[in-house]
């Protein structure tokens, strides 16, 4: 994995890029040096923490919405609808 | 304690959990092999294979077409598409991806079009609900303007109205934007196949990810009370 512009600077500046690197942080494709300088910051800067809390919170947020199954009367209709136009293929051959 | 990068001293605040957050479950798959021999009988227009593939991914697609659209009657068109589709083009299925993909990928392709069709003015400016840093590459504001509303939201996670605020803000995305989201994080589809259905590199996928959920962090971030940023 190819080094990131934070190892050695972790008590800089480096707010914007720490936001950058956010997804690939929580799925672990930082190298190992990276992401010690990623741990580091936010050892330092709880604006980091709090952003990286808030966006854990908003992946979790999208992930508690529920979509209910098809309805059983729409999965008869729509069964009977494709029914009625693959037989009317298969009929025309 | 310690000294936070603009020399002040700070009591340290704590990242939330472990790095990662658990993934939703992957979406269970009958075995493959089963799956192309069914398609195969499909391509030989075996009506009966046909609706055993329609009575195992019916109710999947309409939710991928609900998460979507979002309006039944829409989503019930989505699914007669797919359903169609692949009856009429079985052929064009050559195996080389999962069948589960070639199905997200219809599913998709059908729900975009509705997508598409709607007014833009739904659509906002990401850059409103985006971070802001200062010049010097500190977030925006001084010391401690970034909120850590989380604990707020653990109080409403099963709350109507944080689920419609949400919803709000996800139809509010640019329709693959909404596409990426939902399939990645209400899904768990990993990068690789979201490229694969959406026809985009796994790099762009990573970044409209990223960039969607800021935006809806953003948007949460706004319900609350907060600054954006």
């Amino acid at each position: 994995m190819a080094k990131r512009s934070i190892v050695g600077r972790a008590d800089s500046a480096i707010c914007r890029e720490i936001a950058d690197l956010l997804l690939d942080y929580m799925t672990g494709e930082l190298d190992p040096e990276t992401v010690a300088a990623f741990q580091e910051h936010l050892r330092l800067c709880p604006d980091c923490v709090a952003f990286l809390n808030t966006y854990k919170k908003t992946i979790q947020t999208t992930r508690s919405l529920r979509f209910e199954d098809i309805p059983a009367e729409m999965e008869k209709r729509v069964r009977r609808f494709l029914r009625e136009r693959t037989q009317k293929d298969h009929l025309g051959r | 304690m310690t000294v936070d990068p603009r020399g002040r001293e700070r009591r340290q605040r704590t990242p939330q959990g472990a790095k990662g957050l658990p993934q939703p479950k992957a979406p269970t798959r009958q075995p493959d092999a089963e799956e192309r021999l069914l398609v195969e009988r499909v391509k030989a227009k075996d009506q009966r294979a046909f609706e055993t593939l329609y009575r195992r991914y019916c109710s999947r697609v309409y939710r991928h077409a609900m998460a979507l659209v979002g309006i039944a009657a829409e989503a019930e068109e989505v699914v007669q598409e797919v359903f169609l589709t692949l009856y009429e083009k079985a052929k064009t299925f050559r195996g080389e991806a999962a069948f589960s993909t070639w199905l997200y990928r219809l599913t998709v392709n059908a729900a975009l079009t509705r997508l598409r069709r709607r007014k833009r003015s739904r659509e906002v400016s990401y850059e409103d609900y985006l971070p802001k840093y200062e010049p010097d590459g500190h977030h925006l504001g001084p010391e401690g303007s970034v909120v850590d509303w989380s604990q707020d939201v653990d109080k409403l996670l099963a709350s109507k109205e944080l689920h419609r605020i949400l919803r709000q803000a996800l139809d509010q995305l640019r329709p693959v934007d909404k596409a990426v989201v939902m399939l990645s994080d209400l899904e768990g589809v990993p990068n690789r196949e979201i490229g694969k259905a959406l026809g985009l590199s796994v790099p762009a996928v990573k970044i409209r990810l990223h960039r969607a959920r800021l935006f809806l962090r953003g948007k949460l971030a706004v319900s609350f009370g907060h600054s954006p940023y």
